[in-house]
């Protein structure tokens, strides 16, 4: 691949309170590497990193060992412009939806180009870009309150408000939290329109290993705060051991197939939906059947 | 430019487990000993009865094997608003009826410029103030930092207790002061959160001179506003859940453990109070 | 075996909702057993949350009754009684505790019974070994994880000698690994006996269950085991619900393969199946 890496980072160290007594090591020098354009997940159980290592993408967090590099930009260096950072990545917390404040969902939308300084003009047409995008109408969001909304029109407003800032890498912590299993199909399938509709790098935590396979082009896993292993969901499906030593569990289907293939079956075990695990058991048994 | 761990520095609601006898002594004597001090904090208007207290805070601070930078980390946050009071303290002194110390002559005053002024009375107040804002700091840490939140809130329950007879709801107070005390490190956790999310869509919380009071307030909306609403959402869940395990007011319940003073534990309070009288009331040089 | 749970002609529309729109539980019928493990599924707005806060007075019948163990939720006198017998578990982990340490969290409820310091001693430890949470009894809340939390709750509900437990979306915000210790705290304590209805939008965690109610626009659209309830793809589906991918693994198979069965619901079920395909092709050619 001959393209830059629109997020490069190498050997990065962070500890949290250091030099106090509840000093805690949370990235024991990650590499990671982002192509433009891609749809990254980083998984991995609670306390590997994954949090701390989102909040380096947009200067939140500063590496104290290590190289960051986002978006052309050396957060490494001294006298980083963070500022830049903030507006080249957004960065979408979990549960987003908590953290809305204005009465209307339309000058919530707007807080990120209003802190912009933009004129109000292009305020407007980018919280109305920002709303369409989400799949909220302008007209019909712009003047509703913004508690009044559903949980998962609310958190499509949140990361509307982030999207308002015209980010070229979409950050998400854990998206899919408290959706029911509608909703988490739905945002996934955002996820995707944003990638393909706007070019957009979407990097994002999860912990449904099972529902994004079918959307990612690039999982990391993460464990105790380092990248354990990194591939495409079917590379990591077919050869799951660091996965499975870390404690992750796989999602059922891709599971199933390892269990078959270790009771003597020949199948094929990068398989990421039902239709292709019966594709595939199929194929290798119909001999039997015949 | 902001640090947004600064809320993982408030030393208010952390405990530091440890053995010190500090950290042994009855929470109510502890509670009552910290009352007297910030008493004596507040009132005495000398400089030698404010460095007694303060080498005793200190004093007990190591006791109880805490470093005293851990102690002290929750003025991190206000620094740079101490020095700007203590600057303002001393710039614009004025001396006046009834201000105390009295200076009346002017060999006092070192430099004037205008309305500003550079006095040894206006020197000494301000480091009264500072030496005050150490004191207290010091003193609410070691309560919190020696004292487990649930050793704190069954002691404010206990003392709190003689008033119930009288008709406070105490209670109720009680009760509240344990789930505020339980809440305040996760509302600290989710005000960071809120603040890193506004911040990343490019709020800024820095601090700058040119803003109005009015703007600095309205920069605390998209802060207060989430934390509000999710708690007044939180509050409504918790009312159910409390309902669902049979909770009817105070009324009928019992408490699952009880505090037992012994006589260290008296006489550790009974010495603060004293030492701390004798200090209010003692007129000192300086 | 006698009935926990009774219910007849159950019709209930919030207080604060107008006269004339849809009742949110309109018509159930149901009757839950002692030691049952129930799971209750349906889309958003089905009812479920609603139908699970009848089951011990924290909502009362607009029209119809509630019986726990015989005693009719309406009633006030029975009303603490009834909530002992019938706890509850919410969805949100932090929410639910409120003291400043595990221990004195699990308290809460015994204390509220008014009980003696050494009772509430003994229900406490017991209650936290139950839940595996014994050794953290000091820590305060905020250095839990969520499902720590979630199995202190569940702890804080066992102080109080429950039969039956209630737990209302009890693992959706929480992580897998804390999913699967609730789920197998639940496990565990439904061996010892306690009634579990469990509302849940996992059709995995349904499938645990013994029994399946699928509400639908606040009635009760189908009820029975979970592979009856899986099995009927097509109605599920209308009804804005997945099958579990074991299942329609299994129904994709059957197409292909005659006389494979169409109702495998765990990967354990569908080795198994498997397994005996292969076994029964191969004796023939062994025999020929």
């Amino acid at each position: 691949m001959s393209t830059k890496p629109i997020i490069d980072i190498k050997d990065l160290w962070y500890t949290y309170l250091r030099g106090t007594p509840l000093e805690h090591v949370a990235l024991r020098g990650v590499n990671l590497s982002v192509q433009p354009g891609e749809i990254v997940a980083l998984v991995g159980h609670t306390g590997s990193g994954k949090s701390t290592l989102l909040q380096h993408l947009n200067g939140l967090l500063m590496p104290q060992s290590g190289q960051v590099r986002v978006a052309g930009i050396d957060l490494h260096e001294p006298g980083a412009d963070v500022e830049a950072a903030r507006r080249a990545v957004g960065l979408v917390f979990q549960y987003p939806e908590d953290q809305l404040f204005e009465p209307t969902v339309g000058d919530d939308v707007a807080f990120g180009p209003r802190n912009l300084r933009l004129p109000r003009s292009e305020v407007r047409e980018r919280v109305r870009v920002a709303l369409e995008s989400v799949g909220l109408g302008f007209d019909a969001f712009r003047d509703r309150s913004t508690f009044g909304l559903s949980g998962g029109e609310m958190r499509r407003v949140a990361i509307a408000g982030v999207l308002a800032m015209q980010p070229q890498v979409l950050a998400l912590d854990d998206p899919l939290a408290g959706l029911d299993p509608g909703g988490r199909a739905s945002l996934l399938r955002l996820l995707a329109e944003l990638r393909d509709r706007q070019g957009l790098t979407i990097v994002f935590v999860s912990h449904a290993l099972d529902e994004i396979a079918g959307v990612v082009d690039t999982l990391h896993v993460l464990a105790e705060g380092r990248v354990v292993a990194s591939g495409s969901p079917r590379e990591i499906f077919r050869s799951p051991e660091i996965v499975l030593e870390m404690g992750l569990r796989l999602p059922e289907v891709p599971a199933l197939m390892q269990r078959l293939r270790a009771a003597g079956f020949p199948v094929r075990t990068d398989v990421l939906t039902v239709e292709e695990a019966a594709e595939e058991i199929w194929r290798t048994t119909k001999s039997c059947v015949m | 430019m902001a640090d947004y761990e600064v809320l993982r520095h408030v030393t208010i609601g952390q405990y530091l487990p440890g053995e010190s006898l500090v950290h042994t002594l009855d929470p109510r004597s502890k509670i009552v000993a910290t009352i007297a001090l910030i008493a004596a904090i507040t009132t005495v208007g000398y400089f030698t009865g404010q460095l007694v207290l303060l080498a005793f805070l200190v004093l007990l601070v190591g006791l109880a094997g805490i470093p005293l930078r851990y102690a002290l980390g929750g003025l991190r946050p206000a620094l740079g608003m101490i020095i700007l009071l203590a600057a303002m303290q001393v710039l614009f002194y004025r001396t006046y009826a009834g201000a105390s110390p009295a200076p009346s002559d002017a060999s006092a005053v070192l430099w004037q410029a205008g309305p500003l002024n550079l006095s040894l009375p206006g020197l000494r107040l301000a480091g009264l103030t500072i030496l005050k804002l150490v004191e207290m700091m010091l003193a609410v840490s070691l309560l919190t930092l020696t004292t487990s939140l649930t050793s704190l809130s069954r002691a404010i329950e206990s003392l709190l207790s003689p008033l119930g007879r009288l008709g406070f709801p105490a209670h109720e107070v009680a009760l509240a002061m344990t789930i505020a005390l339980r809440f305040v490190p996760t509302l600290a956790e989710e005000l960071e959160k809120i603040a890193k999310a506004q911040a990343s869509r490019g709020a800024d919380f820095g601090y700058r001179r040119r803003w109005s009071f009015v703007q600095r307030v309205r920069r605390l909306v998209p802060l207060l506003v989430p934390l509000f609403v999710t708690s007044f959402r939180r509050a409504e869940e918790m009312v159910v859940a409390m309902e669902a395990r049979c909770y009817t007011g105070g009324h009928g319940r019992s408490s699952y453990r009880r505090l037992r003073a012994t006589a260290l534990d008296l006489a550790a309070a009974g010495f603060v109070i004293f030492a701390a009288g004798l200090l209010i009331v003692v007129p000192f040089p300086i | 075996m006698a009935a926990v749970i009774r219910i007849e002609n159950l019709r209930f529309r919030y207080p604060e909702a107008p006269t004339d729109a849809p009742l949110a539980l309109d018509g159930i019928d149901l009757r839950i057993d002692a030691g049952e493990y129930v799971a209750i599924i349906g889309h958003n707005g089905s009812g479920k949350s609603t139908l699970a806060r009848h089951l011990n007075a924290l909502l009362l019948p607009t029209h119809g009754d509630v019986w726990v163990e015989g005693m009719n939720t309406r009633e006030a006198r029975w009303r603490l009684q009834i909530r002992q017998i019938v706890g509850m578990v919410f969805q949100n982990p932090e929410s639910q505790l409120v003291a400043t340490t595990v221990e004195d969290d699990v308290a809460f409820g015994p204390e509220n019974l008014g009980l003696p310091a050494d009772e509430i001693e003994q229900r406490v430890e017991d209650a936290l070994r139950r839940v595996g949470m014994l050794s953290l009894r000091l820590r305060p809340p905020h250095q839990l994880s969520s499902g720590q939390k979630q199995r202190v709750a569940i702890a804080g509900v066992l102080a109080m000698r429950p039969r039956c437990l209630v737990l209302d979306e009890a693992t959706s915000l929480l992580d897998p690994l804390g999913r699967e210790d609730v789920l197998n705290t639940v496990h565990n304590l439904h061996q010892e006996g306690i009634t579990i209805v469990a509302v849940t939008h996992s059709m995995l965690e349904a499938s645990l269950a013994d029994r399946v109610i699928v509400l639908a626009q606040g009635q009760i659209a189908l009820d029975g085991s979970p592979r009856e309830v899986f099995r009927q793809k097509q109605r599920l589906r209308a009804m804005g619900l997945d099958v579990p991918p074991m299942l329609e693994l299994s129904q994709l198979l059957r197409r292909r393969i005659p006389g494979f069965p169409d109702d495998r619901l765990t990967p354990d079920e569908m080795v198994a199946a498997l397994e005996s395909l292969r076994y029964r092709v191969a004796v023939p050619a062994a025999a020929s």
